[in-house]
């Protein structure tokens, strides 16, 4: 009988772990079709809410296009730069060559047609009438290669410029993600430029079942978690095209701050309030 | 009844029990297949079809440079109207200009050696034609500078608007790289994601259709305009994108919008 016992035990925990061992089905749901439309996402208000974050209203990833390393960062991370202003340079002396060489070949072309020039009038006075004509056009071709020089050196001064990076517009720098001596590649994003003081609200999960309901020039209130704070803002763009987030179809949606407080900073995370017509 | 036999019937009843309780676990651990989405409470009928859709529109394009620069203006954002042929960005073209005006002047030089031998009148031939070949072969090179020099603008196809910009002045791009996205959103169709392959041979071009927008909770109908001749895969499942012409473009339809799609195959 005492064997009947532990065995009954002994069958009842391998019933029991056996089938809480056994990995549970994964099942992708898809959501049916409901007949009535979702309006758990509408408060009775009006009010359309969404995670968003701080985003400059204009920002640059730049980089450059030729591989040389790095002469000199002329800027540090949070420096205010003004458009053009030299942010870095790599050293290409190369470049430099070619320039100094398009230079020569421009000397060597004013040569020709100073020379060609000079006995033009002597020639005529010679009565060699019949050749003034070819030195004609020896000049116009010597005047056409030094334009083709000069084109050359043109085009060699602004390959060399691709060996310096300048601000596109006024802005901060906020990444250098590059030091003096480091090999650059073509394409590799050597600093980032935001125009920081004009800094934007971006959605981030706003579904489209809630974006039929919001409209440019819409009042939203933005809490911005990180200073608890409210600020005041204005639809000012939607996006005509859907972006997947976390699997779902969502729409971006960007809003304009009325007044952006001191310390806002880019990357922030708000929760954004839309008010919507009912 | 003696102990020996007792002790049989007990181990044949464990084994039974063991064997019951994998048999069990082993039908609960097989993984569910995924449900189909049936539009209403009954089970769809034998002769439609169902799927997953995504709004589109007709006309859309996803636009890069063929070459590889900087940019040098970017003049649209997201949401701009515009026309064929509008500017959409640009890079910066300092090498390519002075490129063309080198070669410029090159087809010029060449012409004027030309002019000059013949003028000689002395030359022969050969050298005339060798120099009409110098001539030609400039005006191709400032041919072909020109048309790169063209490339660095990149121009709307169509009318329509800016779904996306990928792109920031001073940013560097590369051939093939996606900079800006547009369509043209007075036309809209529905494109479908997971029609699977058993049911694809039911398909064909010009069979009804409707399709319900969650998002509007409306139902359009329309035709199957097209199917696709080459699958895909979604989840490891084999697919074919079958493309439904709505019958009237309705208000509200947004790019990327899901809808559920029923084709009527018939019988």
């Amino acid at each position: 009988m005492k064997h009947f016992y532990w065995t009954s035990i002994l069958i009842l925990v391998i019933l029991l772990t056996g089938c809480a061992s056994s990995p549970t089905p994964t099942e992708v749901v898809t959501p049916l079709a409901s007949a009535t439309p979702d309006h758990s996402f509408i408060s009775p208000s009006g009010i359309v809410s969404a995670s968003a974050n701080v985003v400059p209203a204009q920002t640059s990833q730049m980089g450059f296009l030729i591989s040389a390393p790095v002469k000199e960062v002329d800027v540090k991370e949070g420096d205010q730069v003004k458009a053009g202003q030299t942010l870095i340079v790599l050293d290409t002396p190369d470049l430099s060559l070619s320039v100094t060489a398009a230079k020569d070949a421009i000397r060597t072309a004013q040569d020709e047609v100073d020379m060609l020039n000079y006995p033009y009038t002597k020639l005529f006075q010679d009565g060699h009438v019949v050749h003034v004509k070819a030195f004609l056009e020896r000049r116009e071709q010597a005047a056409a290669e030094l334009d083709s020089a000069q084109a050359a050196l043109d085009a060699a001064q602004a390959t060399l410029n691709e060996g310096t990076l300048t601000a596109p517009y006024d802005g901060t720098v906020v990444t250098i993600s590059v030091v003096p001596g480091q090999l650059v590649q073509p394409n590799q994003v050597a600093a980032v430029i935001g125009d920081l003081n004009d800094l934007q609200i971006e959605t981030t999960d706003l579904s489209e079942g809630e974006i039929a309901y919001v409209k440019i020039g819409q009042t939203a209130m933005v809490h911005i978690k990180a200073l608890n704070q409210d600020v005041s803002g204005k639809v000012i763009a939607i996006a005509p095209k859907a972006n997947q987030y976390n699997g779902d179809w969502v729409f971006k949606v960007t809003i304009a701050l009325n007044q952006q407080p001191p310390s806002l900073m880019w990357g922030m995370s708000v929760d954004v309030q839309i008010q919507t017509e009912k | 009844m003696d102990f020996r036999m007792k002790k049989n019937y007990l181990i044949a009843f464990t084994i039974l029990t063991l064997a019951l309780t994998l048999t069990a676990c082993s039908s609960s651990s097989t993984p569910t297949a995924i449900p189909t989405v049936v539009l209403s409470s009954q089970p769809a009928a034998s002769n439609t079809v169902t799927a997953s859709g995504q709004v589109v529109p007709v006309q859309h394009v996803q636009l890069s440079f063929p070459l590889t620069g900087v940019a040098k203006t970017v003049d649209v954002k997201a949401g701009d109207v515009i026309t064929a042929g509008q500017t959409l960005a640009t890079l910066d073209t300092s090498i390519l200009e002075a490129q063309v005006r080198e070669n410029q002047a090159d087809v010029a030089a060449a012409q004027t050696q030309v002019a000059l031998l013949r003028r000689l009148g002395t030359t022969s031939q050969e050298d005339l034609d060798g120099a009409q070949a110098q001539v030609d072969k400039a005006q191709a090179i400032l041919d072909s500078a020109k048309a790169t020099l063209t490339e660095a603008t990149l121009t709307a196809p169509f009318n329509g608007t800016i779904a996306e910009v990928d792109l920031s002045p001073a940013e560097t791009v590369v051939p093939g790289q996606i900079v800006i996205v547009m369509g043209d959103l007075s036309q809209f169709q529905i494109e479908t994601t997971d029609l699977s392959e058993r049911d694809a041979p039911n398909v064909k071009v010009g069979q009804t259709a409707t399709a319900l927008v969650q998002a509007l909770n409306q139902k359009f109908t329309g035709k199957v305009s097209d199917m696709a001749h080459i699958s895909s895969t979604v989840g490891g499942d084999v697919v074919y994108k079958a493309t439904i012409q709505l019958d009237t473009q309705p208000q509200g339809l947004l790019w990327g919008m899901t809808a559920d799609v029923t084709i009527q195959t018939g019988n």
